[in-house]
């Protein structure tokens, strides 16, 4: 199944990676669903004409109950490497649903419309009457592992900055969409720090994590809503992520990569200024 | 009795060569149905197929009984002829249509008769003139939820409702122009009717007794009812996480996507605000386990109260008679929604207030609202 996703990109192989769609499969991909195949397959050859056969740079698989994710990037002789991720929901047989997010950043792609939109207004305060998920809410983490992922998960949902200094590694490998490779956590510090300056009354939802105990890693699909001053008009955004990140025997975090489609977030929103 | 779900055809891990080629024996009685269908839930899938994407229309003939009355929030259908002949347009207007069964939810009554609950996910293309208007030549995704009581082979009695808003807004089309040209067509007077009876019926509704949410003792029914008071009719929104999982996904009309219980609480309130006396009464109920850890139940409701419009285009509506037909598919795990699927047709609910209103509103082409 994970060889069906990268074949698609590295050789075409619309075959192989068709027999695990159903007629009700879905694939959400630049903000915009596909349903069935003769939708997806649309997606897939205008994926392939994007990003297609170029070969794979690097691959990360993390296996899940019932959802896998799979990240990887795509060779780029003259620029950085195409990013993908995906998250997915499977019955080992089938895929039903499919969420991919590409770093378009350095592509000039003419996207699909995104999916309409309505978000409503709602109380982003993390006060006590309201319940916030956790990733210990949604699966059941290994015991060594449990408070690391949701110390992880406090740094985006209320600000805890100083869990920078004591969760990763001093070495670890950052890559965030649209940004370059980087070795420490300085460039994922400052694009916290950046996102919760950019963006007012904002606030953070965790959607699915999964846990892959033999890789020591998980990977979760979240998003941010707020208020962006989009050249002095304020506009309520959601942006979406998918965070993939590997530990250490010891629990700390030794990489992490943050998938985010910028270029989409752009056009679903009439975004004039950048983000990051 | 109602058959385990085991035993029963899913759907949602089926490819559709597999729903359309069961290979299993007869699963239920089905008394007066035709021997190919081995359960309700494979006759839905199966005359769906056949009539929308075969384009068999006149198939409805044989689905459906010559009196058929089809409540939808836009408009009501009486009888089997109206049911091809709005098959027909609709297949005109959107040649490519294809409906893909998402999930059937099912009950089986003592009487031979079936009631199903079928939740589509339409892709579709508007190359001709439809309800909405001229062509677009775009393609739109529609959710759609249909109620059918089933009897002898047929369709007696639906209820319909589809997420048009979605859709329009795909289409390029602004929700509440189409609303204005949809409100100047003369409905049936048995919708009329129809509308002013069920209006009245859910307002009458006892929404301030409180409902006790035992989890020790916990069933879909309690849950469900449950949920509609202490949600919609009493308001008390620090409740939520009693019902809804921390990650719980919810789709409501019109593109409202929420996750989690702050997301979640949003959408509610801002929908509730624009009916602040709702009053909500669960019509009917039917429950199938999903797998050995959830549940899926299928609710239809009625919502009734008073336009407070939140469109400064709306304003003149203010205090109109508001009732939404409703439909929602929910998924349960742990005696919470992960999963909430809610559609009714919001151009309809525009379109009835207008209308009912007498009031005169412009197009977005034609300006400002004249008053």
């Amino acid at each position: 199944m994970f060889d069906a996703l990268t074949e698609l990109y590295t050789e075409g192989d619309l075959d192989k990676l068709r027999a695990f769609i159903l007629h009700s499969s879905s694939w959400r991909q630049h903000d915009f669903t596909s349903y069935g195949n003769a939708q997806i397959e649309k997606q897939w050859l205008q994926s392939i004409a994007l990003l297609g056969f170029k070969p794979l740079a690097e691959k990360q698989v993390v296996q899940g109950k019932g959802h896998s994710a799979i990240y990887f990037e795509l060779a780029n002789n003259d620029s950085e490497n195409n990013r993908i991720g995906f998250f997915f929901e499977h019955n080992g047989e089938h895929i039903k649903r499919v969420n991919a997010i590409v770093d378009t950043t350095s592509l000039s792609a003419n996207l699909p419309d995104a999916d309409p939109l309505l978000i409503s207004q709602f109380d982003h305060q993390l006060h006590p009457q309201s319940a916030h998920a956790e990733p210990s809410d949604l699966i059941t983490l290994p015991e060594q592992y449990r408070d690391v992922v949701d110390q992880w998960w406090h740094i985006w949902q209320a600000n805890q900055m100083a869990s920078f200094g004591t969760l990763y590694d001093q070495q670890a490998v950052v890559k965030i969409a649209g940004l370059p490779e980087s070795s420490g956590i300085e460039q994922i510090r400052n694009f916290r720090i950046k996102l919760s300056n950019q963006l007012n009354r904002s606030y953070c939802q965790l959607q699915h994590i999964i846990f892959d105990e033999q890789n020591n890693s998980f990977a979760s699909t979240w998003c941010i809503d707020g208020d962006f001053i989009d050249n002095g008009e304020i506009k309520r955004i959601r942006i979406p992520l998918m965070s993939f990140v590997s530990l250490s025997d010891d629990g700390v975090i030794t990489s992490e990569r943050i998938q985010v489609d910028w270029l989409a977030l752009q056009k679903r929103f009439a975004l004039n200024a950048s983000i990051v | 009795m109602q058959k385990t779900q085991s035993a029963i055809t899913q759907t949602y891990w089926q490819p559709l060569e597999k729903l359309l080629n069961p290979s299993t024996t007869k699963q239920q009685k089905l008394a007066g149905f035709d021997e190919e269908f081995v359960d309700l839930v494979d006759y839905i899938i199966r005359i769906t197929h056949r009539i929308w994407e075969q384009k068999n229309v006149g198939l409805c003939y044989r689905y459906y009984s010559d009196i058929c009355p089809v409540y939808t929030l836009g408009g009501y259908s009486e009888c089997v002829e109206q049911v091809v002949q709005n098959t027909l347009k609709t297949i005109s207007a959107f040649p490519d249509r294809s409906l893909i069964g998402e999930n059937v939810i099912w009950r089986e009554n003592d009487d031979d008769v079936y009631y199903s609950s079928h939740l589509i996910t339409s892709i579709m293309t508007n190359t001709g003139q439809s309800e909405f208007g001229p062509a677009t030549n775009k393609t739109g995704r529609v959710t759609t939820i249909a109620d059918c009581v089933c009897f002898e082979n047929k369709i007696i009695k639906e209820w319909l409702v589809r997420d048009n808003s979605f859709l329009v807004k795909q289409l390029g089309l602004d929700p509440i122009d189409v609303a204005i040209g949809l409100a100047k067509l003369t409905p049936h007077p048995t919708f009329t009717k129809w509308l002013n009876e069920e209006f009245t019926r859910v307002l009458e509704v006892e929404h301030r007794e409180e409902a006790v949410l035992d989890q020790n003792n916990w069933s879909p029914e309690s849950f469900v009812d449950a949920w509609v008071q202490t949600i919609f009719n009493q308001k008390q929104f620090s409740k939520l996480a009693n019902f809804y999982s921390l990650a719980a996904a919810q789709q409501w009309p019109g593109g409202r996507q929420a996750t989690g219980v702050a997301q979640i609480s949003g959408t509610l309130i801002q929908w509730l605000a624009q009916c602040p006396d709702a009053k909500m009464t669960v019509d009917h109920l039917a429950v199938v386990p999903f797998d050995d850890e959830t549940t899926d139940i299928a609710v239809r409701w009625s919502i009734a109260g008073h336009y407070n419009p939140a469109s400064s285009r709306l304003a003149q509506l203010k205090g109109q008679e508001f009732f939404v037909l409703g439909a929602s598919h929910l998924r349960v795990r742990d005696n919470k929604i992960i999963q909430e699927t809610t559609v009714f047709d919001e151009l309809a609910l525009f379109a009835n207030l207008i209308r009912q209103s007498g009031a005169e509103i412009a197009t977005t082409a034609e300006g400002l609202t004249n008053v």
